[in-house]
């Protein structure tokens, strides 16, 4: 990797990739983690209170009966495969690939989009069969929860467009290129979420 | 060529969970801590390889994100337990 580490004059390893070269990216890059530790927050009350409402479904199908295990598993691999095309895009941008990065990112949206597509074609399939929001808790709670991460996907989608747009125009600038670092991290945090998403709701749901 | 490793790690551990439940590895008790334990790697892959919390020049971002995930726990595991419908 050319990114990586070099000995500053002080000796001590100092890491000087492109997003953060300044204390201005850095702090940048800082803030976006408190950011998402307080997103932390956010989705593990949604999942707290899917957890408990799960099993009020006050007579309308429960997890068991709506859930498809295939559907959720290609949703599931290709919103994997889009965190690691968004980091492979980072680390081309790293080294000023341009080309390589807008091709990468090119995938990840394309992934993303995917995502979101079967994520409302999931959605639709378990109205027609009469889970509707209104239908019971267990309904509420995770049209809410499932909801609210496809709502985090369309953000992080439009995010990396706009910026990859932006540096059409511009290149790989030292100011855009936190920015575009920033929109990965969002990326890869939208995938740890559900991972936790999959495994709690999904995979709890079918086990029983 | 790490993170491709780490990417083909991730998707063979999502099907093993996939396959657990599909085919009834297990049963309940056992197949639930299973699981927790196949998200947690999955979780740990993606925070320390892919958004790199994995060297000393973020202590800060660290702290923030087991902040988070410390509080996220509480959270969850007092509105599972709390919520009496």
């Amino acid at each position: 990797m050319s990114s990586a580490q070099h000995q500053a004059d002080s000796g001590k390893l100092v890491f000087t990739n492109i997003q953060n070269a300044t204390l201005l990216e850095k702090n940048r890059i800082v803030g976006f983690w408190l950011f998402l530790g307080g997103e932390c927050a956010l989705f593990a009350s949604l999942i707290g209170t899917y957890l408990g409402l799960v099993g009020q479904t006050a007579g309308g199908p429960g997890p068991g009966d709506v859930f498809d295990l295939f559907l959720t598993g290609v949703a599931t691999v290709v919103l994997l495969s889009s965190s690691a095309t968004a980091l492979f895009a980072v680390l081309a941008m790293q080294e000023q690939k341009v080309k390589q990065m807008h091709f990468w990112w090119a995938v990840t949206l394309l992934c993303g989009l995917t995502f979101l597509f079967l994520e409302i074609y999931e959605f639709i399939h378990y109205v027609h069969l009469g889970l509707r929001y209104q239908t019971s808790g267990f309904s509420s709670a995770f049209y809410t929860l499932v909801g609210f991460h496809g709502a985090h996907v369309i953000f992080g989608l439009c995010w990396i467009f706009i910026t990859q747009m932006r540096m059409v125009r511009e290149g790989i600038t030292r100011d855009l290129a936190s920015k575009m670092y920033i929109a990965g991290l969002y990326w890869h945090f939208i995938d740890v979420v559900w991972v936790l998403i999959f495994t709690v709701v999904y995979l709890f749901g079918i086990a029983g | 060529m790490k993170h491709a490793l780490s990417w083909a790690l991730m998707i063979g551990l999502t099907l093993l969970a996939f396959f657990a439940v599909g085919f009834r590895w297990m049963e309940p008790p056992m197949l639930i801590i299973f699981l927790l334990f196949l998200a947690a790697i999955q979780i740990y892959l993606q925070v320390y390889s892919y958004m790199h919390l994995n060297n000393r020049s973020v202590a800060y971002p660290a702290f923030f994100m087991m902040s988070g995930f410390l509080i996220g726990l509480i959270i969850v595991l007092s509105l599972k337990e709390l919520i009496w419908l």
